[in-house]
């Protein structure tokens, strides 16, 4: 979007727009619908820039409190195999059980 | 075989990388290792507590941009369901840490929740929205995915009641409960 001089003296607001690939520049007019447009497009343009900006703040923001609790989900479920490991579970098929020789160990017991 | 050569020292701060290490080992089905992983645990018991840092730095990034209003209201409740998700266990130090982890996820829940809600006259972008409404359903998913983990170890390792003829009996769900995945 700009204001173009033209050579006969005429001052115009255009706005450019892509269709099918091609660029179309339209001209929107001279004079105070010329300035109402820029400033309706300027204002427009602000807000498309600041929620562009928040939105990559709140990216960073929200990247951190993933790559944290990533990281925290990661050492837990280690933590948890690892203790049910210790007391005598094992996987099987992607599924917990109690090991063979422990549930033997177990059984003798009672 | 476990040699005394393998094991680590003993310590109450365990090399976590050596103790990973161990584990996913141990998970496939080496002897060696598990002997390792026993080892650690019998000899630094307090090592699910190493997650402090982690689980601080976690609840610092949630709790980054909210405002302190917030902040004490969503602590208040994620404590409200720690305490009541402890009230239910064995105490454990394995349900504790899962507990733990689950007040952070819930933060987590609360703070994407809040982020999401759009305030009256507010206007958002498709693409704010869209991006709002993502950081909600990850947080969910997690949340979910934490809860589940600690009603199958539950489920592994808490006593079953089982009442027969008024009589109650109290069985080790470790000898029942074979079907679960914890994480």
């Amino acid at each position: 979007m700009a204001w173009e001089t033209r050579p006969g003296g005429g001052h115009y607001y255009t706005r450019s727009r892509r269709v099918n690939g091609k660029v179309i520049r339209e001209y929107v007019g001279s004079g105070e619908k010329g300035e109402l447009a820029a400033k309706i497009d300027a204002e427009q343009r602000a807000k498309r820039d600041a929620e562009r900006a928040l939105i990559r703040e709140e990216q960073a923001q929200v990247m951190t409190i993933d790559a944290e609790l990533n990281a925290l989900h990661q050492t837990v479920d280690a933590l948890t195999r690892g203790i049910l490991l210790a007391n005598g579970f094992e996987r099987y098929k992607r599924q917990w059980r109690k090991r063979h020789d422990d549930r033997d160990k177990s059984a003798s017991q009672d | 075989m476990t040699t005394a050569t393998n094991l680590p020292a003993k310590t109450d701060s365990p090399d976590m990388s050596v103790l990973f290490d161990a584990i996913a080992k141990a998970d496939a089905g080496d002897a060696e290792a598990l002997g390792i992983v026993k080892a650690i645990l019998r000899d630094a018991p307090k090592v699910v507590e190493t997650l402090t840092d982690l689980a601080y730095n976690a609840e610092a990034a949630i709790l980054a941009n909210v405002t302190a209003g917030a902040t004490e209201l969503f602590r208040s409740q994620a404590r409200g369901l720690r305490r009541e998700l402890m009230r239910e266990g064995t105490g454990s130090a394995l349900e504790r840490m899962l507990i733990r982890r689950i007040g952070l996820d819930y933060l987590a829940t609360l703070q994407a929740e809040r982020a999401r809600a759009i305030a009256p006259g507010e206007t958002r972008s498709l693409e704010l929205a869209r991006f709002y409404d993502q950081q909600a359903d990850r947080a969910h998913r997690r949340f979910l995915a934490s809860v589940e983990s600690l009603a199958r170890v539950r489920k592994l390792i808490t006593p079953i009641q089982i009442n027969i003829a008024d009589q109650q009996v109290n069985v080790a769900g470790n000898l029942t409960a074979k079907c679960a995945n914890p994480t």
